[in-house]
Order: C-alpha cells, then sequence, then structure tokens
C-alpha cells in the first residue's frame, strides 16, 4: 500500500526519534529527489511539497441545496445618495430623535432606503419598536425579505404575526407589543386577549397591560375595567380606575357624578366629609399629596372622575362662575374625557394650567392656543409646557411666533430653557431660514444652546429638502 | 479631482461615522474665508484651518482631530459639492500656498549611492540572515525529531522566543511565520497537518536561502521577499511599469499594535492582473487615501520583483481617478482558486491572494457561485448581513482575500455600485 498524507502527519506527530518516518512516494517527480537518509529533512520536505499540493488543489464542494428564493424587484425607487446620509448621521447617533420623522416623510416621497442601508434601519428598529411601523414602509422587498432571513428582524418580514402565539409564549416585552399594536388597529381583538390569560397574569403584568388599553379606549372596554376595580392588587384596581374616569358613560361615571351633585352647586361647592370603600373602589386616594388640604383633595379627585355632561349650563358660562378648585378638577376632567367643548371653554378663559388640554381640542385649535400663549407671554416654562403638548404639525405661523420669541430670550441674560432646543424638532422646516437669520448674530452669549436649535433646525430643513413631498 | 459629488467625498472618508460628523460640518453659514484654485480648497469652520490638496487628494486642518480626512476637510469638500457658490475661485492664501509648496517640493537630492559599499552591506545582511535560518532549521528539525504532538505542550514563549531571534537576524517575515506555528497549534482539528506544511515551508525558504545564488532572479525575490527583506521605492520603480485602468475593488485596514496597515486591491481592467497597494501608518498618523474602492484609475504600476507579482506601487497616474462602472472578476470560484493554485506554484511562500468574483450569491457563511461551487467566509455579522442585504440573493460581484481556505468579502459590487464592508 502506498504511503499516504496522513501516514506522513503521522510520522511527524510521532518523531523521527521514535520511529523511522514514512516518505510518500507521489509525487514521484519531485519527492524521488528527497534524501531519505536525513529523516527529519525528508519529513520538512514532504511536509512542504504535499503541504502545498492539498492547499493549490483543494476544490470546494458543489453545493445542491436549494438557496433561498431571492428578493423580488423593488417597484418604487431608493431616496438620493444626500437622503441616505442623511439617515446614516441619525443611525450613527446624532439627531437620532429626528429618525422617525424622515422615515416617514421618505415614505410620503415614495421612496426607499438603499439596500446597504437596511442591516442598520432594521438594527434600530429592532432595538426601539417605535421606529417599526414607519421603517416597514420604506424598507421595501429587500428588507422584508431580510426579515425573513434573519430572525432577530423579524418583524420587518411583513408575514402575518402570530398574534396569539406571541401572547400565549412571549416574553413580557413581546406581549406588550403585540397588545399595542393590536390595540391600535383592532382593540376589541387585544382586550380579549387579555381577558383570555387575565386570571394567570402576575399583578405586576396586569397593570402594566391595562396602561396598554388607553390606546383605543371605549365603552366596549368599560366592563372589562369595571371588573377590574375589585382586582386583589391595588396597581391593578388603580390603572382601571384611572382609564374609566375617562369614559363619562362609564358605571363609575354615574356613581361619581351622584357623589358630586350632592357637593356642587355652581358656584357653590362643599367639601366631601369623608372617603367612603365605595369611593376607594373607584380610584380615590385619601391622602392628599404634599400641601394640599385633605378635603379639597377629595373633592378635586371626585369632580375630575365625573362625566362632564353632570353640570347642566354653557360650559364657558360655568367657568366663568366657578371656583379655582372646580376649575382644575374641570380642566384634568376634560383632557381626560377629550371633552372638546369644556377644553375650549377653559383655554378661552385663560385657565390652562391643564397643558393637556390641547389634547382634547382640534389640531387647528391647539395650534391657535399655542401661538396665542406664545405671542402673549413669550417662551416661559409655563409656555413651553403648553407646546409640548401641542401636536405635530405646528405650521409656519406658531413656528415664526416661536422662532421671533426665542430671538428675544437668547439676548437676555439669563440662560434659556434647555428645552428650548427641543423645539428645533418640532418647527416648521419653512422658518429655519428666518431663525438662522434671527438668532444667529445673538449666538455669542448662549451659543451652546444656539448652535444646538440651528444645528437640529437646519438638519430637519435639509431633510425636507432633500425628499420630494 | 473628478467633478465633486457627495458620494464620492463620502468615499474619501475612513469611515461612516465621519460622513456623519462631516455632514454636520458641511453648512455654508458655518464656513469662512473659504475658497478655491484649480489645486486646492480651503475654509474656516469653528476656528480651525481646512485645506485640501485636490491633486493627491491630501488634507490638513489645524484641528485635533486624528482621522484623517476628519470632519472638517470633508465638510468642506461637501460644502463645495453641494453649495458651489459658498466656495468661490479665489486668490490661494499664504498659509496654503506654503502647505501645498511644501507638498509639491521634489524630494531633496540624494547623496550618490557608493555600489561597493552598498553591496558590502547587502552581503552582510544576507549573511546574517542565513545564520539565523540556519539556527531556524535545527530548531525545526528538533521539533520534527521530537514529534508535532509534543508542540502542544509548548508554553508561547517557545514560538515567540525563537520569532524574536529571526526579527534580531534581520529577517522579521520568518518571525512573523514562526510566530504563526502557535497559532496553527491551537485551531483544532488537523492541526498536525497544517503544522507540517507551515514548518515544510519555512524548511524551504532555508534550503533556498543555501543555494540562494543558483536561483533564477525572481526566485531570489521571493525568498527575500518572505524573510522580509524590503525593497527601496526606487528598486521598485526602477522596474518596467504595467498601464492599465486598475479598478480599486477593496481595502483592508488591520490595526497592530503600534501601527496600522492598509491593503488595498486593484485589478486591471485590461490585463486583469491584480495587485496589492499596501501602507502602513504609525500610531495615529493618517493612511494614504488616493486610491478609493470604487474609483477607477489609468495609472502605471511598478510590481515588486518576484514569480508573481502581487504588491506593487504606483509609478504614474495618467489621469485622474473616476467612478467605477463596470466590474470583472472570475466568473467561477473554480476559475479563481486555479490562478491561486497558478500563484502558489510559482512562489509558495504567497500567504494572502485576491479573489475577485463576477457573480456569486453569499447565503449566511457562504458563497456560491452559478455552478453550486461554494466557498466559506471569513465575516463577522455586520458583514454577514451587509453582504445579504446588497444582494438579495441575487448574484452580486465580490471582492475579498482568500486566506486559510476562506473569503474574508471587503467590498461587493451590486446595481453598478460597490459597497465596501465594515
Amino acid at each position: 500500500m502506498s504511503v499516504s498524507w496522513d501516514d506522513l502527519v503521522a510520522s511527524a506527530v510521532i518523531g523521527t526519534a521514535r520511529r523511522p518516518p514514512a516518505i510518500p512516494e507521489e509525487p514521484r517527480t519531485v519527492l524521488a529527489a528527497i534524501d531519505q537518509d536525513d529523516a527529519e529533512g525528508a519529513v520538512l520536505k514532504a511536509g512542504a511539497v504535499l503541504g502545498l499540493y492539498r492547499q493549490a488543489g483543494a476544490r470546494p464542494a458543489v453545493e445542491d441545496s436549494p438557496r433561498p428564493a431571492p428578493a423580488p424587484d423593488e417597484r418604487r425607487p431608493y431616496c438620493s445618495v444626500a437622503a441616505a446620509e442623511r439617515l446614516d448621521t441619525m443611525l450613527a447617533g446624532r439627531f437620532r430623535t429626528v429618525l422617525g420623522e424622515w422615515l416617514r416623510l421618505v415614505a410620503g416621497a415614495g421612496q426607499l432606503v438603499p439596500p446597504d442601508r437596511l442591516p442598520a434601519l432594521l438594527h434600530a428598529g429592532s432595538v426601539d419598536p417605535r421606529l417599526r411601523a414607519s421603517a416597514t414602509d420604506v424598507i421595501g422587498e429587500r428588507g422584508r425579505w431580510l426579515g425573513g432571513r434573519n430572525p432577530a428582524w423579524a418583524w420587518a418580514s411583513g408575514t402575518a404575526d402570530d398574534d396569539a402565539g406571541t401572547w400565549a409564549t412571549g416574553s413580557r416585552d413581546a406581549r406588550r407589543l403585540v397588545l399595542a399594536r393590536l390595540r391600535s388597529t383592532d382593540p376589541g381583538r387585544a382586550r380579549q386577549l387579555l381577558a383570555s390569560t387575565w386570571a394567570t397574569e402576575t399583578a405586576e403584568d396586569r397593570a402594566a397591560f391595562l396602561g396598554v388599553l388607553a390606546t383605543g379606549l371605549s365603552m366596549d372596554d368599560e366592563p372589562f375595567l369595571e371588573a377590574a376595580l375589585d382586582d386583589r392588587r391595588k396597581e391593578v384596581r388603580h390603572a382601571a380606575a384611572g382609564l374609566l374616569w375617562g369614559l363619562p358613560r362609564s358605571r363609575l361615571g354615574e356613581r361619581m357624578a351622584e357623589r358630586t351633585r350632592s357637593l356642587v352647586e355652581v358656584p357653590a361647592v362643599r367639601l366631601p366629609e369623608a372617603v367612603d370603600r365605595a369611593m376607594v373602589r373607584d380610584g380615590v386616594v385619601a391622602r392628599p399629596p404634599a400641601g394640599a388640604g385633605q378635603r379639597a383633595w377629595w373633592l378635586h379627585q371626585l369632580v375630575s372622575a365625573t362625566p362632564l355632561s353632570t353640570w347642566t349650563g354653557e360650559p364657558a358660562r360655568l367657568v366663568e362662575q366657578a371656583p379655582p378648585v372646580l376649575r382644575q378638577a374641570w380642566a384634568e376632567a376634560a383632557a381626560r374625557q377629550r371633552d372638546e367643548e369644556w377644553a375650549m371653554a377653559l383655554l378661552d378663559a385663560g385657565h390652562i394650567e391643564q397643558p393637556a388640554l390641547l389634547g382634547a381640542v382640534s389640531h387647528d385649535r391647539a395650534v391657535a392656543v399655542a401661538t396665542r400663549r406664545v405671542a402673549g407671554e413669550g417662551l416661559t416654562p409655563g409656555v413651553i409646557d403648553v407646546l409640548d403638548h401641542c401636536p405635530d404639525p405646528w405650521g409656519p405661523e406658531l413656528s415664526r411666533v416661536v422662532v421671533e420669541r426665542l430671538a428675544e430670550a437668547v439676548k437676555r441674560p439669563t440662560r434659556p430653557d434647555g428645552r428650548l432646543v427641543g423645539l428645533a424638532g418640532r418647527l416648521d422646516p419653512t422658518v429655519a431660514a428666518a431663525a438662522v437669520a434671527a438668532v444667529a448674530d445673538h449666538s455669542g452669549r448662549w451659543s451652546d444652546v444656539v448652535s444646538l436649535f440651528l444645528d437640529l433646525l437646519t438638519f430637519r430643513a435639509e431633510m425636507y429638502e432633500e425628499l420630494p413631498s | 479631482m473628478p467633478t465633486l459629488t457627495s458620494e464620492l467625498v463620502a468615499s474619501l472618508a475612513p469611515d461612516a461615522a465621519s460622513v456623519a460628523a462631516a455632514r454636520q460640518v458641511s453648512h455654508p453659514r458655518q464656513w469662512s474665508a473659504t475658497g478655491h484654485d484649480d489645486r486646492a480648497v480651503w475654509g474656516t469652520c469653528r476656528g480651525y484651518q481646512s485645506m485640501v490638496d485636490l491633486a493627491a487628494p491630501a488634507f490638513s486642518c489645524s484641528c485635533p482631530s486624528r482621522k484623517v480626512p476628519c470632519k472638517h476637510a470633508l465638510g468642506l469638500l461637501l460644502l463645495w459639492a453641494e453649495s458651489p457658490e459658498a466656495v468661490r475661485d479665489a486668490p490661494v492664501p499664504a498659509a496654503v500656498e506654503e502647505w501645498l509648496a511644501r507638498r509639491r517640493k521634489a524630494p531633496a537630492e540624494r547623496k550618490p549611492v557608493d555600489p561597493e559599499a552598498r553591496a558590502k552591506r547587502m552581503a552582510g545582511r544576507a549573511a546574517r540572515i542565513g545564520a539565523g535560518l540556519e539556527e531556524l532549521d535545527l530548531w525545526l528539525r528538533d521539533l520534527v525529531r521530537q514529534g508535532l504532538a509534543s508542540a502542544q505542550t509548548r508554553p508561547f514563549r517557545y514560538w515567540d522566543e525563537m520569532a524574536a531571534r529571526m526579527v534580531d537576524a534581520q529577517a522579521p517575515g520568518v518571525g512573523t511565520l514562526v510566530r504563526r506555528m502557535a497559532g496553527i497549534v491551537r485551531s483544532g482539528d488537523g492541526w498536525p497537518g497544517r503544522l507540517l506544511a507551515h514548518a515544510g515551508r519555512l524548511h524551504l525558504l532555508v534550503e533556498g536561502w543555501r543555494r540562494l545564488d543558483t536561483l533564477p532572479a525572481e526566485t531570489q525575490a521571493d525568498l527575500r521577499t518572505a524573510v522580509g527583506w524590503s525593497w527601496t521605492a526606487e528598486e521598485v520603480l526602477a522596474g518596467p511599469a504595467v498601464r492599465d485602468r486598475w479598478r480599486i475593488v477593496g481595502r483592508a485596514v488591520v490595526d497592530e499594535e503600534r501601527f496600522r496597515i492598509q491593503r488595498t486591491w486593484l485589478e486591471g481592467s485590461e490585463t486583469r492582473r491584480t495587485a496589492l497597494i499596501l501602507d502602513f501608518a504609525a500610531g495615529t498618523a493618517p493612511l494614504p487615501a488616493e486610491l478609493v474602492p470604487g474609483t477607477v484609475v489609468d495609472a502605471d504600476l511598478a510590481f515588486f520583483p518576484g514569480t508573481w507579482p502581487q504588491r506593487a506601487l504606483v509609478a504614474r497616474r495618467h489621469a485622474e481617478p473616476e467612478r467605477l462602472y463596470d466590474w470583472g472578476g472570475a466568473s467561477k470560484i473554480d476559475e479563481a482558486l486555479d490562478g491561486h493554485a497558478r500563484a502558489l506554484a510559482a512562489n509558495p511562500w504567497l500567504d494572502r491572494l485576491p479573489m475577485v468574483l463576477a457573480a456569486a450569491v453569499p447565503a449566511g457563511n457562504t458563497l456560491r457561485d452559478a455552478g453550486g461551487v461554494s466557498v466559506p467566509l471569513d465575516v463577522d455579522d455586520g458583514g454577514r448581513w451587509q453582504l445579504e442585504a446588497v444582494s438579495g440573493g441575487h448574484p452580486v460581484g465580490v471582492a475579498g482575500e482568500w486566506r486559510d481556505g476562506a473569503l474574508r468579502p471587503l467590498a461587493v459590487w451590486a446595481d453598478r455600485r460597490l459597497v465596501t464592508l465594515p
């Protein structure tokens, strides 16, 4: 039998001191010249020659296992190179907060993210689930294909999610995501899913999942929430009551109305004597926060939870007559119950210590209120709170007023509120040039705040220019 | 400089984060004292003075950044590319003129070489290397006498000391090869065969060096390269040059302890030859950025001597680089491997070989050609998914480095665009 490579290696492993080596004869043309008497030299030379033969001659195997089907062709164009580089900036961590807006703009322009940027974008979506909905609109066929290849990006695959399966076996975060997504598309189905496992959930999960129901809340949820008021755990009872306070036609609402009708006759108010067990069941907290009077606190909660329809008369007139304790409670009620008429009455009367009221009125009205406040008072901390609650898009008028007031704020000797920088993320991008002109020359004193603000605003303005709307 | 586009500017950047950072300093309002002529562009951003020599291109900036080009220099080019009205034709400021003059200054006249002294120096080094290699041979023979099995119990010092002796003997290339043996011993199944082949090749080096004078000049050069006796640029440039439209198909940058190595791979569109441009930078010094993957340059390359010339220097550029619009490469993996076999037959000490494929489909950790031939990929997760994203399961062009039976992909060609891999 002829001597093989394996025999030669075995000889080398054992060592020529123990055993004379086995030196292969083929390929004869080269190996015949080897001096067999020099055992170590023969092993090394044969090792060099055959090792090289094997290396040079190695051929990979032919695979016949089927390859995955390739990604279908795209039907939409890719965004421009400049737009893609802007995406790189955000994925690298700068102006990351603008990423969601960028994705929506690209989708609005009917464009796609180029393939070489997809891994970074899909990774970002895996880390931050809030990006997923807008990302799925711009990843195209290629992105969906990658979602099917990489389990970490499965959310992008576009295949029907196995909601029931995830709900049954997924992690807490995964289940919460399923619930939140379903809640925004099919609230009833989400509630049924939650109800189906309610009895076996931990208290912590029950409270967390109830919080998700705030999206798409309706009277259909009322029986489920009413039942949750008798839960064993306080956090769960409170979460349920908090939701029911926003449903004026609920049984809880009726009970609250019953309680407050005997206490309030606008403008007269009588403070409650005590908190009973039924009130506690409906979410009333007996212990006041620091600095608040106990009985005034009880009244505040009862009125906040009372359906606004309980109060007969024009909201505007009632607001005018009411003492502050009632106005504050009504403001909270109007925000929770999303009652536009009451919210406007309160806003018009100038009682908006409750900026959340802006969420209860139409978009146009919210922007008009915010514009009036900014123009009238400048960018005070209270007004910035209002702007925080003012829904997007702000439009050029509000944006222009904000820029004017900002130019004043950065001229003052006191350091501007750091939150001003964030406004640049929401202003209408058409005011960018005006903003640069208005504040650029004041940059000496508060140049850090000013340049952050201008960088962010300019970044967004350029982003809009790159993408046709 | 070809017509400046933001894409071209991005290709000059050392990494993606630099492009992102450059975007942030590319706005007209951030720049002052800008200008350009047909040689250079300059400007001041946040107090830093940036200038770009358009011929090379080369970069200079007064900022403390270690990256070259820094974000300011890139930002300046982006500014010029996207807001040409912000960078006007202007007389060159003194500082820029000085810098350009320094850059263009002809290298100082060298003292004429005394051929006799030089021959003596070289003979001395050859003898020192020879003595070192004899010592290595005794050590290799001892290893085979004791048996490779004993190698597994050796401490790292055992290999490292021998490697250090080779460096002392002015054969640093052999030192590197010896140090690799420590890794082979720990490389898992089949290590004895790999170690034997490697030790055998070192022995071949010793044998060759003993009768160096009797070998053809090219083989002498192979041996000299293998022991790590480098060539001066003058020696290389004195040889014949190969003119071609060289596609720059990939680039690898490796961080060593105290320096960085940049390997830029070129493929001639006419000659189909491949070439390697090696650059080194100590510490944080910049690596040259003249050859940008995804571009093509009409140039003369002077190859280092050897039987299978691979490493080269750019002797002369006939035109500015242009964006790459066509791709070459082997149509089959076997064709590329046949080329490697020919290379190894010519020079058994070749370690890393380029592989450029015209069309193959990446999936997971393998790359498969139309015939079903499949090679393993040496990639991390980031590279793997970047490859899959760009290919989408369709055939794509791939350029990379073949070593130890696996392909490390460096760039992927799809939709007439080259995407470099991390």
